[in-house]
């Protein structure tokens, strides 16, 4: 169509202003040659300012299909099923409904976010986006936050605010970057994208901070943390369908699946102090206690309140203490 | 004649005025006037006024296309002269490229401007949304409300283009655009190829500049018909 030609020109203009590259003599007999493309220029150039201004206006009734007009959101929230059993669980984590926290300094009182079996998107008006992942709890006063569970930060740093997360014992600040922070009964799972962020607590010697790249892990039976190198990728791995681990207690991995798998999967004390190493998949088509049961040569059993994983009986050997990736 | 080009044309634009004017000149501004025409007062030879005067036909020329408007042209290009006035600024490497990019930027705030009052006028808009109906933005009138509901009508604007696109080109923007996701990540995230998350996001910018084009038809025609209704009638 006439249209469409005109604006993909208009577009490649748009593209060489914004770079700097233009030759303005050209572009002006560009658009003396039809009165249609000034007009072409100017929605490429609006859409672009608008879609940027907008953004955090807009990253909510994007993905909350009921903030819609009724005959708007009946047929995206279709095919958004459709897409979601095509995508599996991957698929099904971002399409989750999104809120946004309405970063307002003066009101008191706090929010609370729960996550079921379904991931929840946030933003805030700040910029800062959040990921929920399931069976997660994030509450909010003013500027600081307490998640149980799982949750993926990407805060831009802002020297005017001071926002702080607390999970379990530990307290995050002074954030500016992208992570993942997880809080299982206490213990707590750090792991830094980009940028750095503080980390203090009560039974820390001293505040620590982690840059990108690192991951920290937290015990409060001992009150030992470790800090090492992160896996690369690591932050958010849930949100692709996986979860990777590196020499992680196996009631970790297990309070991970029982989180993004299908339901309540206990570790059996015998085997508690047991590490393991690897990734296993999400979604449709993988049972990730099944999967890591096999990888470590475990009993995968079924108990009254779901799964319990134990040692072999007979046959397997004794349990190994690390797996790999299976495809 | 038009010439548009560095002398030189080699050097870079190096200035960066993505947000309106730039400030090229200075020293204390003495605007003078003649004839409705800016002339560079002997202070400010060389300085970006004494080019904007030497390039005064291309830079008209250049609105007048841009704006399709010949006296439209004539009043941007006096906004621009009073913008470099106030402005404090530094050495500008290409002050043609520069006074281009400013008569650019300020066509485009003037097509905004146009948006915004067509979009606040339109009462569907405000109809459509019932979080747009906040009590305390409508009742004050403060340039800051009156910013913040213009605001509110072009993000109403946004979410009923973007509602209508197809469901993976809409994805592939929001995870992009909205969620910050690089196209490697959406792709990941969507399940589906890089290339094929580019196509998405072409589909879904076709999408939405005809429908900002269709905006601007709209928003032009309604504020000549309101410059219609303001002509003073005499009886």
């Amino acid at each position: 169509m006439t249209d469409d030609i005109i604006l993909d020109a208009a577009a490649q203009w748009h593209g060489q202003v914004t770079a700097s590259t233009v030759d303005w003599d050209a572009f002006t007999l560009w658009l003396e040659s039809d009165p249609r493309n000034a007009r072409a220029y100017d929605a490429v150039a609006l859409a672009e300012t608008l879609l940027d201004d907008c953004a955090p206006a807009l990253a909510v009734p994007l993905a909350a299909n009921d903030d819609m007009p009724a005959g708007e959101a009946s047929a995206p929230a279709r095919s958004w099923s459709r897409l979601a059993t095509a995508t599996g669980l991957a698929g099904l984590l971002t399409l989750a409904a999104a809120l946004v926290l309405a970063l307002l300094p003066h009101r008191p009182g706090s929010q609370t976010w729960q996550t079921g079996d379904r991931a929840q998107s946030l933003a805030m008006a700040d910029g800062t986006r959040i990921a929920l992942a399931p069976r997660s709890l994030l509450t909010r006063e003013g500027d600081h936050l307490t998640l149980t569970g799982d949750a993926v930060f990407a805060v831009p740093h802002r020297p005017d605010r001071t926002l702080t997360i607390t999970a379990g014992e530990l307290t995050v600040s002074d954030i500016g970057t992208h992570f993942d922070l997880r809080n299982d009964d206490g213990t707590i799972r750090l792991t830094i994208d980009e940028g750095q962020v503080r980390v203090a607590g009560a039974r820390l010697a001293r505040a620590l901070t982690l840059m990108g790249g690192q991951a920290l892990a937290f015990d409060p039976r001992t009150a030992q943390i470790v800090v090492g190198p992160a896996r690369a990728g690591a932050t958010g791995d849930w949100q692709r369908g996986q979860l990777s681990y590196r020499d992680t207690p196996l009631p970790l991995v297990a309070a991970d699946i029982a989180r993004y798998g299908r339901g309540p999967l206990r570790v059996d004390d015998a085997i508690a102090q047991q590490h393991f190493s690897g990734t296993l998949r999400l979604g449709t088509g993988h049972d990730p206690a099944q999967d890591l049961a096999r990888l470590m040569a475990l009993d995968l059993a079924m108990s009254g309140h779901g799964a319990v994983l134990r040692a072999a009986h007979q046959g397997h050997g004794a349990g190994s203490t690390a797996g790999r990736p299976s495809d | 004649m038009t010439r548009y080009a560095e002398p030189n044309g080699k050097q870079d634009l190096q200035c960066d005025c993505a947000g309106g004017i730039p400030s090229p000149c200075h020293g204390p501004a003495s605007p003078a006037l003649h004839h409705g025409l800016p002339v560079p007062d002997a202070a400010r030879t060389g300085g970006l006024r004494a080019v904007l005067h030497d390039q005064r036909g291309a830079i008209l020329r250049f609105l007048a296309a841009r704006s399709g408007s010949a006296d439209l042209a004539q009043d941007l290009f006096q906004e621009l002269w009073l913008r470099l006035d106030n402005a404090d600024q530094g050495p500008v490497a290409n002050p043609v490229a520069y006074l281009m990019r400013a008569a650019n930027n300020l066509m485009l705030d003037y097509r905004r401007g146009e948006l915004r009052a067509w979009a606040r006028d339109a009462a569907w808009l405000v109809s459509d949304n019932p979080a747009m109906q906040a009590p305390e933005s409508l009742a004050d009138p403060a340039p800051a409300a009156d910013d913040m509901i213009a605001a509110r009508q072009e993000a109403a604007l946004m979410r009923r283009a973007i509602a209508t696109l197809p469901p993976g080109a809409r994805r592939a923007l929001t995870l992009h655009r909205f969620d910050g996701l690089a196209h490697a990540e959406v792709a990941a995230v969507m399940g589906i190829s890089r290339s094929g998350v580019e196509k998405h996001i072409a589909v879904a910018m076709k999408h939405l500049r005809r429908a900002v084009m269709d905006w601007g038809e709209a928003s032009s025609t309604a504020s000549v018909s309101q410059s219609d209704m303001q002509e003073p009638r005499h009886d």
